[in-house]
């Protein structure tokens, strides 16, 4: 793999990076806030689940929905926070630039894939919930 | 002065557009679910739900599917200039700056649709289960 080495971008394109990653810092910040909002939402769905019994087990599979969507958004959240350095550090260093880049695209596209196989394993959940919905009102 | 990614750098370009392009989709696909729930929630509320609920939520379900749309439309765009550094010489740091301002647009739209979607899950949290039932 190529390192670069020597090559710098221009101040214009410097610029360019530092606001894709001033993006990706706030995505990264909503991805920690939504995690934490899906804990407290797991967290009332497993004390319907405790105190229905049987019954609650509708709420019991979106529990475990919610728990899974958060760890996902909270590993999301961090990786993005991850290429967001990659991609501050274009433009505050350099000798390094294309390294960096190489090193922020890399983060950016495993952590797409790692989102393209929560979007299937939430979608499964998603169907689970319902169907458990169904049978609960028959 | 021009700059040629190699062959291996290509690959992982490739790879990147090839995901983007996957996730672009799945963004579409998401913001019509969210326009069809949302749309669902304001002209067919559930009537065991509290009065006035599930047009809130709707209301903000359909408001979350604008920049769900947006997001796609900019990471699809991002896709195809990440694919061009890949398939093309000569050009790769314009090809490079392009994806970089797109990807912006894109994760800035992911913003906000994260602060719309944390509203509405906040909604969920305080309306639908105040005593955890």
């Amino acid at each position: 793999m190529s390192d670069g080495k020597g090559y710098e971008f221009s101040a214009e394109h410097d610029a360019l990076f530092a606001a894709l990653g001033g993006a990706l810092g706030r995505a990264s910040l909503g991805l920690a806030a939504l995690a934490l909002l899906f804990v407290a939402l797991s967290a009332e769905a497993w004390h319907s689940l405790w105190f229905n019994g049987p019954v609650g087990a509708f709420f019991g599979v979106l529990a475990l929905a919610g728990v899974v969507l958060a760890m996902v958004l909270g590993h999301t959240a961090w990786s993005l926070s991850r290429a967001r350095r990659s991609v501050l550090a274009v433009g505050q260093t350099t000798g390094h630039d294309v390294g960096h880049v190489l090193d922020a695209m890399r983060t950016l596209r495993d952590t797409l894939r790692r989102l393209e196989a929560a979007a299937v394993a939430v979608t499964a959940l998603v169907v689970i919930a319902y169907l458990a919905h169904h049978g609960r009102h028959g | 002065m021009a700059y040629e990614f190699s062959a291996q750098d290509n690959e992982l370009f490739d790879t990147m557009s090839k995901s983007s392009r996957r996730m672009a989709r799945a963004g579409t696909a998401l913001a019509l679910l969210l326009a069809a729930g949302g749309l669902a929630g304001v002209l067919l509320p559930p009537p065991h739900l509290p009065r006035g609920v599930a047009p809130a939520v709707g209301a903000l379900t359909l408001l979350g599917a604008l920049p769900a749309g947006w997001a796609a439309r900019h990471l699809d765009a991002a896709s195809k200039s990440i694919g061009l550094v890949a398939s093309t010489e000569g050009h790769d740091v314009p090809h490079v700056a392009d994806a970089v301002g797109r990807l912006r647009d894109a994760f800035n739209a992911l913003a906000v649709m994260l602060l719309v979607d944390g509203v509405v899950v906040a909604a969920v949290v305080a309306m639908l289960f105040p005593r955890g039932a």
